[in-house]
C-alpha cells in the first residue's frame, strides 16, 4: 500500500502501462463516477476535499495518457525510473500505430487487430464496430458509452459543436460540402480513438449508395 | 481439522444469516459435514432461517460450563451433514463476553472435527464482533448496494485489519512498537492500519514486514447482496478496488446474490430459501457462492496467521482419520 501520491497514472486508472487508448478512457470515465459527489461506493470513505483531490489527480493522469505524445513522455520518465519495464509501452507491443510525429493525430488510429482487442472490453462499443453501415444514431451511442460529450470534441478539434451534431443526427446537407462532412467526420472518430478510415467508410456509404 | 469462515458485514439486515444458513445447507448437501454457529450473540437468529424452533440449547452452556466440550451443543438440523451451535439460548451476558471466554471459544472450534464451520457473526464493530474474524486467515463480508451498508462494511474491514495487526503484534511481542506508533501518531493503531504497518516498517524494517507478510495470508472476501436489477452490478468489484487502494487491504469480490422478494417469503414461512425456490437467480447466486467457498477448501485454514502451520497440519490428520 503506497500513498496516492506515489501511484503512477496508470495505477490511479487502474491500468497496465499497455492499455489501449480505449480503456484509458473507460478507465476515466469509470474512475470520474467512482469518485463523483453522489458515488455509493466510496460513500463515508473521503471528505470532500480529498476526494476533490484524488479526483484531480485522476484529471491529470487522464490528461497526460490520453495524449499520445504526453504519454510517451511520461513512459520514457517511468523507464528511467524503473517503474516500467522498456518495451512494455502501448506504442511498442505493436498494437498501435508507432508513433512518427507526437503532432499527427493520425497516430492515435487504431490497426485493425488493435481494434479487435479494445472493442472486446465493451460488448456495446464492440457489437456497434461490427455493423456493417454506421448510422449518425451509432455514432453518438458510441460516443455516449465513451462518455465523452460534443463539446468536449469540439474544444479539442476547434470545429463547432453544430457540426458534430448534424453528423449524428445524420443532416448531411446542414454541412457546408461533402468533403468538410468526411474531415469533421474524421476528426470525431479519431477524438474517440477509433480506426477512423473504417468508421468513416462505413458511415458514408449510405450517403454514397 | 475444520475450514472456518466467519461470515460479517457491519450492518444488521444485510443478510448475513441468510448467506450463512443457506451456505451451510448447500455444503452439506454437497457432502460436506458442516457447522453453523450463531455468533450474533443477543441477537441471534441463524436457526430460524434453516427451519429449527427456538433452542435452549448453546454456545452459552459451554461457557457457562453446563458441557464439556463445545461439540455436545451441536445438534443435528433436518439436512444430513447439516448441525448447529445455537445461539438463542444466550443471554445478555454472552453479548459482552470477555477475552478469555473468545479465546476458549475459538481454541474448542479449531478442534472441531467439521469439514466446514461457518460463524454467523453480530452487526456492528465491537470487539465480540471482530475478535471472531480472527480465528481464522478466511472471512467474508457481507453488504447491500445501499450507502449505510457499504459504510459500516468499510469500518468493519479496517476494524478487523487493525484488530489483526494487533494480533500479529502480540504474536510477535512488538508491544513496544505500537506503543511507539501510537505515540507518534494518536490513534493510528486502530484508525489507519495502512498508515500504522508503514510506520512499523519505517522503525523495525524487519518485523514490519513480517507482519506484512502475516498480514497478506488474510484472504477476506466480500459478497453483495441484495443486487436489485437497477443497482450497478459491478458495485462489488469496484468497492474492492477502493478498499485495496485506499485502506491497503486485499479483499476478494466473490460475487452477487440477486434481490427476490421471495426470500422476505421464504423467511416469514420459516422454511430454506434455496430449498423453497430454487429455481431463481438468486438460487443460483447462492449456488455459485458455495461453489466459490468449496473451491477454496484446499487452502486450509489455521487458527489465526500465526498457527497456521500447525493448522495445515492437523487438518491432514483430522482428513485421515475421517
Amino acid at each position: 500500500m503506497r500513498p496516492l501520491a506515489e501511484l503512477t497514472h496508470y495505477e490511479i486508472l487502474d491500468l497496465s502501462t499497455g492499455a489501449t487508448p480505449l480503456e484509458i478512457r473507460q478507465a476515466y470515465k469509470t474512475a470520474s463516477e467512482v469518485y463523483s459527489e453522489d458515488s455509493m461506493v466510496i460513500y463515508s470513505l473521503f471528505s470532500d476535499e480529498e476526494r476533490k483531490e484524488i479526483l484531480a489527480r485522476i484529471d491529470k493522469a487522464f490528461a497526460t495518457l490520453s495524449n499520445e505524445r504526453a504519454r510517451s513522455e511520461y513512459d520514457q520518465i517511468l523507464i528511467r525510473q524503473g517503474t516500467m519495464k522498456e518495451g512494455s509501452q502501448y506504442w511498442s507491443a505493436g498494437i498501435g500505430v508507432a508513433l512518427v510525429d507526437g503532432s499527427s493525430s493520425t497516430d492515435l488510429a487504431f490497426q485493425s487487430e488493435g481494434e479487435k482487442s479494445q472493442a472486446g472490453e465493451n460488448l456495446v462499443v464492440k457489437g456497434i464496430l461490427s455493423q456493417e453501415v454506421l448510422t449518425g444514431m451509432d455514432l453518438k451511442r458510441l460516443r455516449t458509452e465513451l462518455g465523452v460529450s460534443l463539446e468536449q470534441i469540439a474544444e479539442r478539434t476547434k470545429i463547432r459543436p453544430r457540426m458534430f451534431r448534424c453528423i449524428e443526427e445524420d443532416q448531411f446537407n446542414e454541412l457546408p460540402s461533402r468533403l468538410h462532412l468526411k474531415s469533421f467526420l474524421k476528426a470525431y472518430v479519431q477524438y474517440l480513438h477509433l480506426n477512423p478510415e473504417s468508421v468513416v467508410d462505413r458511415y458514408m456509404k449510405r450517403i454514397q449508395g | 481439522m475444520t475450514n472456518i469462515w466467519p461470515i460479517g458485514g457491519g450492518k444488521g439486515g444485510s443478510g448475513k444469516s441468510f448467506l450463512a444458513g443457506n451456505l451451510g445447507i448447500w455444503l452439506a448437501r454437497e457432502g460436506n459435514k458442516t457447522l453453523l454457529i450463531d455468533a450474533d450473540f443477543g441477537a441471534a437468529n441463524l436457526h430460524t432461517m434453516i427451519g429449527i424452533p427456538y433452542q435452549h440449547k448453546g454456545l452459552s452452556d459451554f461457557l457457562n460450563k453446563k458441557v464439556q466440550t463445545l461439540a455436545e451443543t451441536a445438534i443435528e438440523t433436518r439436512f444430513p451433514n447439516l448441525f448447529l451451535i445455537s445461539g438463542a439460548g444466550n443471554n445478555l451476558d454472552t453479548a459482552n463476553m470477555a477475552y478469555e471466554q473468545k479465546m476458549k471459544i475459538f481454541r474448542a472450534i479449531s478442534k472441531l472435527s467439521y469439514d466446514f464451520t461457518l460463524l454467523d457473526l453480530g452487526a456492528g464493530t465491537s470487539f465480540n464482533t471482530i475478535d471472531f474474524f480472527l480465528i481464522s486467515d478466511s472471512g467474508i463480508f457481507v453488504t447491500t448496494p445501499e450507502p449505510t451498508s457499504i459504510e459500516n462494511v468499510y469500518r468493519l474491514v479496517r476494524a478487523v485489519y487493525a484488530r489483526k495487526i494487533r494480533q500479529l503484534l502480540k504474536t510477535f511481542h512488538f508491544q513496544t512498537l505500537a506503543q511507539e506508533t501510537e505515540a507518534k501518531t494518536k490513534g493510528a493503531v486502530v484508525s489507519n492500519p495502512e498508515y500504522f504497518l508503514s510506520v512499523i516498517k519505517e522503525l523495525e524494517p524487519e518485523k514490519g514486514k513480517m507482519v506484512e507478510e502475516a498480514l497478506r495470508a488474510s484472504q477476506f472476501k466480500l459478497v453483495l447482496n441484495q443486487l436489485r436489477k437497477q443497482d450497478n452490478p459491478k458495485m462489488g468489484i469496484l468497492i474492492c478496488r477502493i478498499i485495496q487502494k485506499h485502506l491497503g487491504i486485499p479483499v476478494q469480490f466473490i460475487g452477487n446474490i440477486a434481490h427476490d422478494d421471495l426470500v422476505h417469503d421464504a423467511v416469514c414461512q420459516r422454511v430454506p430459501f434455496l430449498d423453497k425456490y430454487p429455481h431463481t437467480q438468486t438460487a443460483a447466486d447462492l449456488k455459485k457462492f458455495c461453489k466459490h467457498i468449496l473451491g477454496e477448501r484446499s487452502r486450509g485454514e489455521g487458527f489465526g496467521p500465526a498457527e497456521g502451520a500447525l493448522g495445515k497440519a492437523a487438518e491432514l490428520g483430522g482428513n485421515n482419520g475421517e
